[in-house]
């Protein structure tokens, strides 16, 4: 019973050990999708070449996390909710592409610039898929979804 | 000529896959290879057993021109929804040999007994389209792992009998594998499920032999793939297509250090061993199916009478009953070959009763002094 008295969410009433979410992950930052869009976000903060759209691209970057972890938590109460905000992340990572593409073809001639981009953009686009994908298979589940009891 | 030697080719390796025998199945004499009979598609090895005098090859099925691996794909492509025209045509591109929609309707009247999906098809081709019948995905973790599950099959078994309404979550759960699985947890090199050793007390816990339609099942498509691992895949396949049960294959799962101490401390159950906290204990479900009432996980071992994977097959029901949040009462374990199949509950593994008799609350004990 050493467990039971180290807890401390037992005073509030709340029983960490009881619960679990029914999903393969027990939080969002187990996701997928959500690290490799921080990571991401990271890369893009780092390039130096950016000039003007730095700002911008940070910003819309750092927004996809962000917007995945509150569809994430929004799911089980109000599905439709959730469902705007992943589209909402699906918009920004567009956004992205455009500016990355715009970038792109200004450094044309400059080969380093132009792969570091193009890499970049291969990789936002299978982001794009995941958080597809992601809608689809949460809108299967959650969309009648009870929210049942744990039964262990 | 190019088709041709590509023919020539793919049946070589067509040979090569077909089960080698080394004992006779007769007496398990020695039996010495005596010549290969020429069919019109294949080659066929053929043995004799000095001790009996028999000649034999290693197939069961027999008086077939075609080769077994073209009829188990044509059945496999039947049950996955597509038209008699489309299956000829993928055979075709498959192996180069050319088929007719006949003998494919007469291969399916002719193995009945090996495709009880057969009875749920015809509700299913109304409900579903090939794309959503089944859910596929690459895991690339450790190795490749090829998860699949059922969808439509998993839908009706559901509806089928009101005592399987309770396993919703386990379909929630499969739906969601795919997508939000934490891959990089499977990456790490974490302890694997399969390779803990059996610290468990196998006291009150009866390991029950049993005739089931798995071993069957293995039976009938083993004669046709010789390599082991393909094998594994082979029967998986086969069995997640044509049989009316199993509902995913390769499912990753995973136990962690709260999971494990909810078992140990608040439910109370004896667990012979700890994980430490940000490790994880990870493997891979071979086979779920649901029928009679309980979610059975299943396990193919090649030599199953000599192996007795207790503590693998326990620690997957632990960790599945965990991330479904279905009680591990509901779960039954089961690994099986071609000719034994052994089953049992893990909850007698981790939970044992207590022998000493309850009295009435209305009476005490009595205690002499």
């Amino acid at each position: 019973m050493e467990y039971n008295k180290n807890n401390k969410f037992r005073e509030n009433g709340y029983n960490r050990n009881n619960f679990r979410v029914r999903s393969p992950v027990k939080s969002f930052r187990d996701l997928e999708v959500y690290q490799i869009t921080i990571k991401l976000s990271n890369l893009i903060k780092n390039l130096d070449f950016l000039e003007n759209e730095k700002d911008k691209l940070k910003d819309l970057s750092e927004d996809i996390p962000r917007l995945i972890a509150e569809a994430y938590g929004d799911k089980f109460e109000n599905m439709e909710l959730s469902e705007k905000k992943l589209d909402k992340a699906i918009t920004s990572v567009v956004d992205i592409i455009t500016k990355l593409d715009i970038l792109r073809e200004r450094f044309l001639e400059e080969r380093e610039k132009k792969e570091s981009l193009d890499k970049l953009i291969l990789k936002y686009g299978y982001q794009k898929l995941k958080i597809l994908n992601l809608k689809k298979a949460w809108k299967r589940v959650f969309d009648n979804f009870s929210g049942g009891k744990n039964e262990n | 000529m190019k088709q041709k030697q590509l023919t020539e080719e793919k049946q070589k390796e067509e040979l090569k896959h077909y089960k080698e025998f080394k004992r006779c199945p007769y007496c398990s004499g020695k039996i010495i290879k005596r010549g290969i009979r020429k069919k019109k598609f294949e080659k066929v090895q053929i043995y004799y057993c000095k001790k009996c005098d028999k000649r034999f090859t290693s197939q069961i099925t027999k008086n077939k021109t075609y080769p077994l691996r073209i009829i188990l794909d044509s059945l496999t492509f039947y049950n996955k929804l597509y038209s008699f025209k489309e299956i000829r045509n993928l055979i075709e591109h498959k192996y180069g040999i050319k088929i007719s929609s006949q003998i494919i309707s007469r291969w399916i009247e002719k193995y009945k007994d090996y495709l009880p999906f057969l009875r749920m098809r015809e509700f299913i081709v109304k409900k579903y389209s090939r794309k959503d019948l089944v859910e596929e995905s690459k895991l690339i973790h450790q190795q490749i792992y090829d998860f699949k599950f059922h969808r439509a099959k998993t839908d009706l078994i559901l509806n089928e009998e009101f005592r399987h309404f309770k396993f919703k979550p386990l379909k929630d759960f499969l739906e969601l594998v795919s997508s939000e699985c934490s891959h990089q947890i499977f990456r790490e090199k974490q302890e694997r499920a399969s390779e803990k050793k059996n610290d468990f007390d196998l006291n009150q816990v009866k390991i029950i032999p049993k005739r089931s339609s798995a071993s069957k099942f293995a039976n009938f498509i083993i004669q046709a793939v010789n390599n082991n691992k393909e094998r594994h895949e082979v029967l998986e396949e086969f069995m997640l297509f044509n049989d009316s049960v199993t509902i995913a294959i390769e499912v990753p799962v995973l136990l962690d250090f709260d999971d494990l101490n909810h078992y140990k401390y608040q439910l109370g159950f004896d667990i012979p061993f700890s994980i430490k906290e940000e490790e994880y204990l990870t493997g891979h479900i071979d086979l779920i199916q649901i029928r009679n009432g309980s979610i059975y996980i299943l396990d193919f071992k090649p030599s199953a009478k000599k192996e007795k994977p207790i503590a693998q097959l326990t620690l997957y029901a632990l960790a599945l009953s965990r991330l479904t949040g279905i009680r591990l009462y509901h779960f039954k374990c089961a690994w099986f070959d071609s000719k034994d199949y052994f089953e049992f509950f893990p909850l007698h593994v981790v939970y044992k009763l207590n022998k000493k008799k309850r009295l009435p609350k209305n009476q005490e004990r009595l205690i002499i002094k």
